[in-house]
C-alpha cells in the first residue's frame, strides 16, 4: 500500500492562520536536488508495520507504535543520505522496531526501542562488533554509514 | 493444570520467575514470523529481534511443549497458527546456562504460554538464536547468517 | 518549579507578539481511545469551556546526524484518526490543544481577549495542566506522562506598511537593487549543550502574506524543540525554559534596531 503523501497532517500547533502568503508554485523540476531513492520504500515498509494485525507474531504482539514509526524515519533523514541503500525493517514484540543493513562484511542494527531510546549495534566481518545507546544525536554512528556506503561501492564494484 | 500457578502482582500480572515445574530437558518453542526476517547477502535470514524480548516486561513468548502435549494438542499443529508461521525449539537448561529464566504464564488464548526473561542486550539476543534449532521451518530461511 | 524571568533577557514594551506556543508531545498511553478526550476536557473545562475539533497534527521529532534530507509530509494510516481537541477560554484568547500524543498551551492576541500574560504565567499554567494530565494517565491507564518532545514557539505579525522593507526589520537581510514582493525563508540551527552534544534545534520562519482586511503582514516565527533529558514534567520545563531564552534572544538578535525601537525595546 503506498503511503499517502500529504503536504499537511492538519497544520501546525498555531491557530492564528489569518495570514495568506503568496502561491509558490513548482514550475520545473530542481535536477540538481538529490531524489531520495529509499524513502518511498522505508514509509511504505513502516505504513505496514503500523498497521499489522495484533499477534502478528503468534503471541500478543502490537503493530508497530506510531511514535515509532515517524521516530525511525526522522533518524534515517538525518543519517541515510538520498543515495543509501535502504534498511530491512522489522517489527518487535512491543511495537518497537530495528532498522537493519548486512552488505558484504558490515552489519548495523539500530533497534528503535521508542522515541530518543535507540540500541545501535555495527559489525565488520567476524569481529564482536560495537554498541551504542543513543538517544537522538546520531553524528555519533555517521561513520558507520559511511563504511556501510564503502562496503555498497565495493560490492557494486566486484559485482560489474 | 500441569504447572503451579505463576507468582502475579498487586494488579494480577506474572511476575518475572524460574518456574520448578520446567525442568532443564524441557523444550520451549518460539514462532518466527516472515515479518521479522531479513535479507543477508542474498539470503533470507531471521533478525536478531525475533530473540529480544518485549520492551515492555522483558519476556520472550515461548510456548512450552510438554503443557502443548498435556493438554492433547500436537505441538507442531499448535504452534503452526497462522498457519505460515516458522518456529524454533530451545532446550531450556541452555537457556539457564545464559543466566535466562523460563517461566510460565498461560493466557487465555493459550494455556502452553512461557516467558523466557532476561535477553536485555544484543549478545545475549544472539546466544539464544545460536542455540535455536529449527522446529517449522520457514523455506529457504536462515536460523543465523552463516 | 516556577521559572523567574532570566536577567538581561531581551524585553520589549510593544512586541508584535501574536501568539505563543508551549507544548509537549508524549507517548500515547496504552489503552487510550479518542472516548477518553472527553475525560481530558473535563480535567480542564473550568477554564476552557468550549471545545473545537480539528485535523491531528503529525508526530514530530528532533534527531541529529551527518545528513539532512528533504522532508516531504507523510501521513502513516492505520484505522481510526485521533482528532485533536481545542479547549477554548471564554473569550478564545486561550485554548489547549489536545490529541492522543500532544498537549499545547497557545495564547492568542485577540481583539477583545486578554493581553499576552507572559511566559512565567503561561508556564506555570501549563505545567499545572501537564501535571493534571500526568494524574489522569496514572489513574486511567496505570501509566505516567512520557514526555518525548518539548516545544515552545512565538509567532510575530509585523505589519509591513511599518518597515516598507523587510530588510529593515531582519538585521542579515540585505537587498542590493530591487526589493522582492513575496520573501518566504526558513532556518535551523542545531543548540549544542556544554559538551558540545546536539539536544534542539531553533527555527525560523519567516514569510509575507495578507491578512484577511487586505493588509500585509510579515509572520516571523520562531520555535524551539527537542527531546527533554529525562521525560518527566520537570525536564520538560527546563528545556522550555531554555528554549524560550533561545527564542527571544534571537528574536532580538536577527531583528533591526530600528524594529526594537518601534517595539520599544526595555532591555
Amino acid at each position: 500500500m503506498m503511503v499517502a503523501m500529504i503536504h499537511s497532517f492538519g497544520a501546525s500547533s498555531r491557530t492564528t492562520d489569518n495570514v495568506v502568503s503568496l502561491p509558490r508554485l513548482r514550475t520545473r523540476d530542481n535536477l540538481s536536488e538529490p531524489v531520495c531513492r529509499w524513502r518511498a520504500k522505508v514509509a511504505d515498509r513502516l505504513e505496514h508495520l503500523v498497521r499489522l494485525k495484533p499477534g502478528w507474531d503468534g503471541y500478543s504482539a502490537p503493530p508497530v507504535r506510531f511514535e515509532n514509526a515517524y521516530f525511525a524515519l526522522s533518524l534515517l533523514d538525518n543519517l541515510l543520505p538520498p543515495n543509501g541503500p535502504p534498511p530491512s525493517i522489522v517489527p518487535g514484540a512491543a511495537g518497537d522496531l530495528q532498522l537493519e543493513w548486512h552488505i558484504g562484511s558490515v552489519d548495523i542494527e539500530l533497534h528503535v526501542l521508542a522515541p530518543n531510546r535507540v540500541h545501535a549495534w555495527f559489525c565488520v566481518g567476524d569481529d564482536v562488533g560495537q554498541e551504542q545507546d543513543l538517544k537522538a544525536n546520531f553524528f555519533l554512528i555517521g561513520s558507520w554509514i559511511q563504511r556501510l556506503l564503502a562496503e555498497v561501492d565495493g560490492v557494486t564494484r566486484s559485482s560489474a | 493444570m500441569l504447572l503451579d500457578p505463576p507468582p502475579k502482582d498487586e494488579q494480577g500480572s506474572v511476575t518475572p520467575h524460574d518456574h520448578r515445574g520446567i525442568a532443564d530437558e524441557d523444550i520451549v518453542i518460539r514462532r518466527i514470523s516472515e515479518e521479522q526476517l531479513v535479507e543477508k547477502n542474498g539470503r533470507r535470514v531471521v533478525s536478531s529481534i525475533a530473540f529480544k524480548g518485549a520492551s515492555s516486561n522483558g519476556g520472550m513468548s515461548v510456548d512450552i511443549e510438554k503443557v502443548i502435549v498435556a493438554l492433547g494438542h500436537n505441538p507442531v499443529e499448535f504452534v503452526t497458527t497462522p498457519r505460515w508461521i516458522g518456529s524454533v525449539r530451545l532446550v531450556v537448561g541452555e537457556l539457564r546456562t545464559l543466566g535466562l529464566i523460563v517461566g510460565y504464564n498461560p493466557l487465555p488464548d493459550n494455556e502452553a504460554h512461557g516467558e523466557v526473561w532476561g535477553i536485555t542486550r544484543r549478545p545475549t539476543a544472539k546466544a539464544v538464536q545460536k542455540a535455536a534449532v529449527w522446529f517449522v521451518q520457514i523455506d529457504q530461511v536462515d536460523l543465523i547468517s552463516t | 518549579m516556577s521559572a523567574a524571568r532570566p536577567d538581561n533577557l531581551p524585553d520589549f514594551e510593544k512586541p508584535p507578539l501574536t501568539e505563543v506556543v508551549l507544548g509537549i508531545q508524549f507517548s500515547t498511553p496504552g489503552g487510550y481511545s479518542q472516548i477518553h478526550a472527553g475525560q481530558v476536557w473535563n480535567l480542564f473545562r473550568s477554564q476552557f469551556p468550549l471545545v473545537e475539533e480539528q485535523q491531528p497534527i503529525a508526530p514530530i521529532f528532533e534527531t541529529f546526524g551527518p545528513v539532512k534530507t528533504s522532508q516531504a509530509d507523510v501521513q502513516f494510516l492505520s484505522g481510526p484518526v485521533h482528532d485533536r481537541f481545542w479547549f477554548l477560554s471564554d473569550d478564545q484568547s486561550e485554548l489547549l490543544q489536545f490529541q492522543n500524543d500532544r498537549l499545547l498551551h497557545n495564547w492568542r492576541k485577540t481583539s477583545e481577549g486578554r493581553p499576552y500574560p507572559r511566559y512565567e504565567r503561561m508556564r506555570e499554567r501549563f505545567a499545572y495542566e501537564c501535571r493534571r494530565l500526568d494524574e489522569f494517565f496514572r489513574e486511567e491507564f496505570g501509566e505516567k506522562l512520557a514526555i518525548t518532545q518539548c516545544e515552545i514557539t512565538y509567532i510575530n505579525q509585523i505589519p509591513v506598511e511599518d518597515f516598507q522593507s523587510c530588510e529593515k526589520i531582519l538585521s542579515f537581510l540585505r537587498f542590493d537593487a530591487s526589493i522582492p514582493d513575496d520573501v518566504a525563508f526558513r532556518s535551523r540551527y542545531i543548540l549544542s549543550d556544554e559538551r558540545g552534544l546536539p539536544f534542539g534545534r531553533l527555527i525560523i520562519d519567516f514569510k509575507n502574506g495578507y491578512k484577511p482586511d487586505g493588509s500585509q503582514v510579515y509572520v516571523l516565527e520562531l520555535t524551539c524543540r527537542g527531546a527533554p533529558e529525562e521525560p518527566t514534567g520537570d525536564s520538560a520545563f527546563a528545556f522550555i525554559d531554555l528554549g524560550r531564552k533561545y527564542v527571544v534572544s534571537k528574536f532580538a538578535d536577527v531583528t533591526t534596531p530600528l524594529a526594537h525601537g518601534l517595539w520599544e525595546r526595555r532591555v
